[in-house]
């Protein structure tokens, strides 16, 4: 911990050592602890405020009542959770890969109406074999989430077929053309969707293997739910992305004649990435009409890709964790902006304009986003810091020398 | 509805209506495809630019000069302001903004991502100033009478306009580009950007005001297409997928490309609607018709087919240079 030269004080330069190093070797595990006992922190919050109340402490109970409004609530991290799986999915393209999809609402809003027509289906009672309705009907959740995926990757797959022989930001524009057929279609088709209003009254979402019932009832569980597909989903992308896979994945990213000429089939790594990506992109999107009970057709307008660019870009498109902490920053600013600040200023009701003009901000001037940038830093400063060490262990191994000569 | 035939009125209808939004098309792609192929970014904001250019046209129009002349000049007025108003605008966006990352390691990118900002920045700002609901912007008294009237045939004067208006624009940026030293200047940017460098010329300046031209474009594509639907802040989000269709089916890099591919997508757009009165009337499995009242929203639909099956079949667009959408 000692500079040397500064003998036994603790200056704020071993202080931001010490925390870069807590923050590399830890951050990750105090990060889950602190999202697996948020709901408890949350509703002690909220217990303390009706306790205050109660006994009459009346300008303390204001006070945390204010306060609370700065505290992001349980429905609100699970929607930053689920944006953080679908920023993760996006960046195994935008950071890994190099391709930017300006697409992904598609398979994020048919991943949601996957699971919302698959409950509304069988509660209509559509004749199929009885064997099917059976079988949905001890694990309807299971079941749906995992059709969701299948059907998801099935589309992600059809359009990357389409899409993935462009490059840059041909891809981007027809990426996100194509998504916009699946909008168009939610819109046509609305005997089944639902059209402008989006599909709704899907309540009584059942995990049959634990008897478990998410949904808009209860917070807490289906945050844990939430919380525990999420974890399993980053630790799958995680080592998927350090595997040999990944590394050729960057390998393209870098340079992809390279790549081909190493013996690779960089069309088919790129078909394989889109297809993953939006496969996981599905997942969130399955994730995501949970707590609402409902599919709002935004999910596939392609103002949801534009919050997921937006998202990897705020938190840094090359770092894993970058989307997560772009999710959070987004939607906690959003929330903040629409219940808070608008109290004061009304010019704050605008937050896609406040959005929108960050967002182009952050591309031109810290391009690598907040991590990414953090990274960086602490990168210069911990090469600076090897550096010192180094040269302070030649010389006194010089002087050593020099003594014993 | 009646599923019975189509008759030639109701065709030539179509047809014209077609010709009308083949127009918009041409208009708003051939903007796209002069400033990507100079600067080589795709303009992510030309919707937006097409909003802002309708709004900047309802307020010349109906807010500064309708009180005080009268709609009909007020038009012309809007006419011929707004292109300058948004020339201006796009020369200090590229000024400002875009000329930033010109040098840095992604610089396509993040001109698309710029713009794809820009995209979600304006519509909220336009709010900001114009308020949430859209305003109506009616045709100028001189336009309301038609042309021709035969049964439902019915030409009105002012889509005849916009038509012809379109169509002088287009002999104009033709001869800008191939007759005049600018378009060589551009012409030659296109195909070899450094090359330019190296002669000496300014490209600096011709970027700007090449990227200006195309928002002028789009900006008077807003005013023309105002009277014709109201004006309100999200109407660039569908027409901007409808010119990156018109810009994959067209081609990018030639000048025919998109002006072909904006007269195609329109007829495409306004004939679909019709399928479902001739022969394609099939029961899907759900017991619904697929019948007349698919076809009329299935238009926006059939459109990516088009798009899917020219991506397949001819990446590089119907008259697209070779290498062009690699």
């Amino acid at each position: 911990m000692s500079n040397g030269n500064t003998g036994n004080r603790f200056t704020p330069k071993d202080f931001w050592a010490w925390f870069f190093e807590v923050f590399d070797s830890y951050g990750v595990i105090i990060l889950g602890v602190f999202l697996l006992i948020y709901p408890f922190i949350f509703s002690g919050l909220l217990e303390s405020i009706i306790w205050l109340e109660d006994n009459d402490y009346e300008g303390m109970a204001e006070a945390l009542q204010t306060f609370r409004g700065f505290v992001p609530s349980t429905p609100l991290m699970i929607q930053i959770l689920i944006f953080s799986l679908f920023g993760m999915a996006f960046n195994i393209l935008l950071g890994n890969t190099g391709m930017l999809s300006l697409g992904h609402s598609a398979y994020f809003g048919v991943g949601g109406y996957t699971l919302g027509l698959m409950h509304a289906w069988f509660k209509k009672g559509t004749p199929v074999y009885p064997w099917i309705t059976d079988t949905f009907k001890l694990f309807p959740l299971e079941f749906s989430i995992i059709s969701a995926i299948i059907v998801s990757a099935v589309f992600s797959w059809l359009i990357g077929m389409i899409a993935s022989t462009k490059r840059g930001v041909y891809f981007a524009m027809v990426t996100l053309a194509l998504s916009m057929v699946f909008y168009y279609a939610a819109q046509t088709f609305d005997d089944l969707t639902g059209g402008t209003d989006g599909l709704g009254g899907l309540a009584n979402m059942r995990m049959g293997t634990l008897n478990l019932r998410v949904g808009i009832m209860d917070a807490t569980i289906t945050y844990y739910f939430v919380f525990v597909i999420v974890v399993a989903a980053t630790a799958i992308i995680w080592q998927i992305l350090r595997s040999p896979y990944g590394q050729v994945l960057r390998a393209v990213r870098e340079n992809e004649n390279r790549a081909r000429n190493c013996g690779y089939d960089t069309a088919k790594i790129r078909l394989m990435a889109f297809t993953l990506s939006g496969s996981l992109a599905g997942l969130a999107g399955a994730l995501s009409i949970i707590y609402g009970e409902s599919v709002p057709i935004e999910n596939i307008h392609f103002i949801t890709s534009g919050q997921i660019v937006i998202i990897t870009l705020f938190g840094g498109a090359g770092v894993f964790l970058g989307p997560a902490v772009g999710s959070f920053i987004y939607w906690y600013l959003r929330q903040l902006m629409s219940t808070e600040f608008v109290k004061y200023l009304a010019i704050f009701q605008y937050w896609e304009a406040w959005v929108g003009g960050i967002f182009i901000l952050i591309v031109l001037f810290v391009p690598q986003g907040i991590l990414g940038t953090i990274n960086n830093w602490t990168l210069n400063y911990r090469t600076k810091r090897y550096i010192e060490r180094l040269e302070h262990e030649s010389e006194s191994a010089s002087a050593t020398e020099s003594e014993e000569s | 509805m009646p599923t019975g035939g189509v008759d030639l009125a109701e065709f030539l209808q179509h047809l014209f209506l077609g010709l009308v939004q083949g127009s918009f098309y041409v208009l708003l792609a051939l903007g796209l495809s002069i400033i990507f192929g100079l600067m080589g970014i795709i303009n992510f904001g030309h919707g937006v630019f097409y909003m802002l250019g309708a709004y900047m046209g309802f307020t010349v129009a109906n807010l500064i000069i309708a009180p005080i002349f009268g709609p009909n000049i007020a038009f012309v007025a809007a006419l011929a302001a707004v292109p300058a108003i948004m020339f201006g605008i796009g020369m200090v966006f590229e000024k400002y903004v875009i000329s930033r990352i010109y040098n840095t390691d992604n610089a396509r990118f993040s001109g698309v991502l710029i713009t794809f900002g820009l995209s979600i920045f304006l519509p909220d700002f336009v709010r900001m100033i114009w308020g949430r609901p859209g305003r109506p912007f009616n045709i100028p008294p001189m336009f309301n009478f038609s042309i021709l009237e035969i049964g439902t045939f019915n030409v009105s004067a002012y889509r005849t306009f916009v038509v012809l208006v379109a169509a002088i624009l287009v002999v104009l940026i033709w001869f800008l580009l191939f007759r005049t030293n600018l378009g060589m200047v551009i012409r030659a940017g296109t195909s070899n950007n450094i090359m330019v460098q190296v002669l000496g010329i300014n490209v600096t300046k011709v970027w700007r005001q090449t990227f200006g031209l195309g928002i002028a474009l789009a900006g008077f594509a807003g005013v023309m297409i105002s009277p014709l639907f109201a004006v309100d802040p999200t109407m660039g989000d569908d027409i901007l997928i409808q010119t990156f269709i018109v810009v994959v089916v067209g081609g990018m890099g030639s000048f025919i490309g998109p002006v072909i591919g904006g007269l195609i997508i329109g007829q495409l757009w306004a004939l679909t609607p019709l399928i479902g009165r001739t022969v394609f009337i099939v029961e899907n499995f759900s017991g619904t018709m697929i019948g007349p009242d698919f076809w009329e929203k299935a238009s926006d639909i059939l459109l990516f087919v088009v798009m899917s099956l020219i991506l397949i079949l001819r990446p590089r667009g119907l008259f697209g240079q070779e290498g062009a959408f690699d």
